[in-house]
């Protein structure tokens, strides 16, 4: 017992020597201040503070000593971060490499090198809040993205950081908020367009429902979340209505889905003819609503009249005929009444969405025809009055 | 004739002979190149000239008008003057203008929300659709006011019953309309006699009373809404919308030219404010009326001059 004791300890010490051995080897040349021609001068204490301390220079670094090995650093990271380089190697950042595009991050750029800290460390390079910074650092370098015309530019990855959630990491280190990788996912980062990508238009919900999971379950059984699920890919989902990397709360005016700007929101695909077309929409929708109360009162930016959302709902958008349709006969209602709390039953009841365009409209039709002929005939006659009244007046003076 | 007037002359023809040469420009691909230059010269001249004859009437109409000295700083002349509306008859007028103006300055621009112009009244002016909307019902009890009163004003007032006897059209009024685009076409030497209230006048003051109906009517509609039901509220929605617009263009184009922008009375006719048109104005525009005046006024002196010559017989 003793016995055995005593050779695991003279074990472990041997290699804890040969460890260090071989490491104070590396730093007779690489060792601070020991730098000399083309050997890279190494902080041997940034690897001690990190979280792989316990790691020998050639356990990443692949180097045989006797040979000249300068600009041979190849890092052998996926020996134990199999899933990770996996999930890499298939990312736009490695495919790009095929292209010879320069400049494409490896594991190093985000993490760092000798010094890697776990991701739970506020001071790591990988921390939530810091790993914004990792990258924007290349997509809003506006040359690079010039340049590179694969890239959502600049400016669409810079309005995240005056976003709700950009606002709430950035600016109030909020460790909830979503950083970039919580959408776009750590080391795969797939383009929005790869069906395995978590923001790929229909794991979209998904992704915010992870923290936003009531309203994402309260989406999928609408109207956009069902035809979605169904496979038709031109219904809305998340970043649809609310915008992807600026994102504002719904109170703030800039914000897409505020009360003033939500009609012209829904009439990206309402008044889209080809939208309205394929589905058999009614294509009237936003411009009856415009020719309302509601509407002109929209238009001044009156945050007090109905907007859409105010009688379709939210994220609970059903079919009329469904019954849980806040324009539902069942509950029209109530949904009236939410501002209009003297308006008999009737009101609730009637047409909405007429036009007087439209002779189905009844009444108005009738009326808008009998004025536009009115006003037009007596605006021609006025004309014709004082243009011969004029001419008489020439001829007076002549 | 001095510098100045010289030097406004030359620029006035300057003006004109870029005007032409413009024209000329323009007309030129239309012009056949058979024609001869002495033709195209000749047509020119005659454009030119009719340039400088029309700007010249316009200029001189507006610098008269411009230059007519308004009642208030007027040379007391020695005219006798003729009272046309009552001191009552001018309130209700300037109570009426003063809230169609509002309610056209707050409802205007609701039928064109996406033109800037409305937004600007609304939201800058206004402060606001909440008090816009506000102004709007309170101009619309200045509105109902007047028609009320009004209505009054021709049941109980002597005077107003009167004018509104005079006011009702006639067939006098479609011959006199007739008559005057007759005159305007060359076809008559000169335009109809008028009596008190012209076609012209009469037409203006139906407009306004058709209008109070229906925006007043259309208006409490959409105002008390709770009372009514949703089909009706639609139908006065457009009705006011639409008659809004009329009443707006009708009172532009036919009440503004005839009492601001025809050159007889730019840029005013005062007559709103003071109630009185001079002789001369009395029997140039309404000579009928003129006519009855001064034959009442004979029969007046005659009557009195009879009773005088009565009362100094049976005296004796």
């Amino acid at each position: 017992m003793t016995r055995n004791f005593a050779l695991t300890l003279v074990l472990l010490f041997l290699f804890a020597a040969v460890a260090m051995a071989q490491q104070d080897a590396c730093l007779v040349c690489h060792g601070p201040g020991m730098a000399k021609g083309k050997a890279q001068a190494v902080d041997p204490a940034a690897l001690t503070g990190s979280i792989h301390a316990s790691l020998t220079c050639t356990d990443c670094h692949a180097v045989d000593p006797k040979v000249n090995h300068a600009g041979n650093r190849v890092v052998y990271c996926a020996k134990c971060h199999e899933q990770e380089a996996a999930g890499f190697n298939k990312s736009p950042h490695v495919e790009g490499r095929k292209a010879n595009i320069e400049k494409l991050p490896t594991c190093i750029t985000c993490h760092g090198g000798h010094a890697i800290l776990p991701h739970s460390d506020p001071n790591s390079r990988t921390s939530h809040l810091n790993s914004v910074k990792i990258c924007i650092q290349c997509h809003e370098d506006q040359q690079l993205t010039d340049q590179l015309q694969q890239l959502p530019k600049a400016s669409v990855i810079k309005s995240y950081e005056n976003s709700v959630h950009g606002q709430a990491l950035m600016q109030h280190g909020s460790e909830k908020a979503p950083a970039c990788i919580d959408c776009h996912g750590s080391h795969s980062t797939l383009a929005s367009d790869d069906p395995d990508s978590p923001v790929y238009k229909t794991h979209i919900a998904a992704t915010c429902g992870r923290c936003h999971g009531d309203i994402q379950a309260e989406y999928v059984q609408s109207v956009h979340g069902t035809a979605l699920g169904s496979g038709v890919t031109e219904s809305p989902t998340c970043t649809n209505c609310h915008g992807e990397h600026n994102i504002k709360p719904h109170l703030d005016p800039e914000s897409r889905v505020f009360a003033t700007a939500i009609s012209k929101t829904c009439s990206d695909c309402h008044a889209a003819e080809k939208v309205v077309a394929k589905f058999g929409l009614k294509a009237d929708r936003i411009a009856t609503f415009k020719e309302s109360f509601h509407g002109v009162g929209t238009e001044f930016g009156d945050t007090r009249v109905a907007n859409c959302a105010s009688c379709h709902g939210v994220h609970n958008i059903y079919p009329q005929a469904d019954s849980r349709s806040m324009i539902n006969a069942a509950n029209i209602e109530a949904t009236c009444g939410n501002c209009h709390t003297d308006l008999p039953a009737s009101f609730a009841s009637a047409q909405v969405h007429e036009s007087a365009d439209e002779k189905e409209s009844g009444g108005e039709w009738y009326v808008r025809q009998f004025y536009i002929w009115f006003i037009s005939i007596l605006i021609l006659a006025f004309i014709v009055y004082r243009v011969l009244e004029y001419k008489r007046r020439i001829k007076r003076v002549e | 004739m001095d510098e100045r007037t010289q030097n406004a002359q030359a620029e006035r023809e300057q003006i004109i002979q870029s005007l032409t040469r413009s024209i000329l420009d323009a007309a030129k691909p239309h012009i056949d190149p058979a024609t001869p230059q002495a033709e195209i010269d000749k047509r020119t001249r005659e454009i030119t000239e009719r340039l400088q004859f029309e700007s010249s009437v316009a200029l001189s109409e507006l610098v008269t008008r411009f230059s007519k000295t308004t009642p208030v700083d007027a040379k007391p002349t020695e005219e006798r003057t003729f009272l046309r509306f009552g001191r009552n008859f001018r309130a209700q007028h300037m109570l009426m203008f003063t809230s169609i103006i509002l309610l056209i300055l707050t409802g205007m621009p609701l039928k064109f929300p996406e033109f800037g112009i409305s937004k600007f009244m609304i939201v800058t002016v206004f402060g606001g659709l909440q008090n816009s909307t506000l102004i709007h019902r309170i101009a619309a009890v200045g509105l109902i006011i007047v028609g009320a009163w009004h209505l009054g004003y021709i049941i109980f007032s002597r005077m107003g019953r009167r004018d509104f006897w005079l006011m009702i059209p006639r067939p006098q009024d479609a011959k006199d309309a007739f008559h005057t685009v007759l005159y305007y076409i060359g076809r008559k030497p000169s335009g109809p006699k008028f009596g008190r209230f012209s076609f012209i006048e009469k037409f203006d003051y139906w407009a306004v009373y058709w209008g109070m109906v229906v925006m007043i009517g259309s208006g409490l509609i959409l105002w008390f809404k709770e009372m009514f039901n949703k089909g009706l509220f639609d139908i006065a929605r457009e009705a006011h919308s639409d008659e809004g617009l009329l009443a707006t263009l009708a009172i532009i184009i036919w009440h503004f030219y005839n009492v601001h922008f025809n050159p007889e009375v730019f840029p005013m006719s005062w007559v709103w404010w003071t109630g009185r048109l001079t002789e001369s104005e009395l029997k140039h525009h309404h000579p009928l009326e003129y006519a009855e005046i001064v034959n009442a006024e004979r029969k007046a002196v005659e009557l009195r001059a009879e009773k005088q010559s009565a009362s100094s017989e049976s005296g004796s």
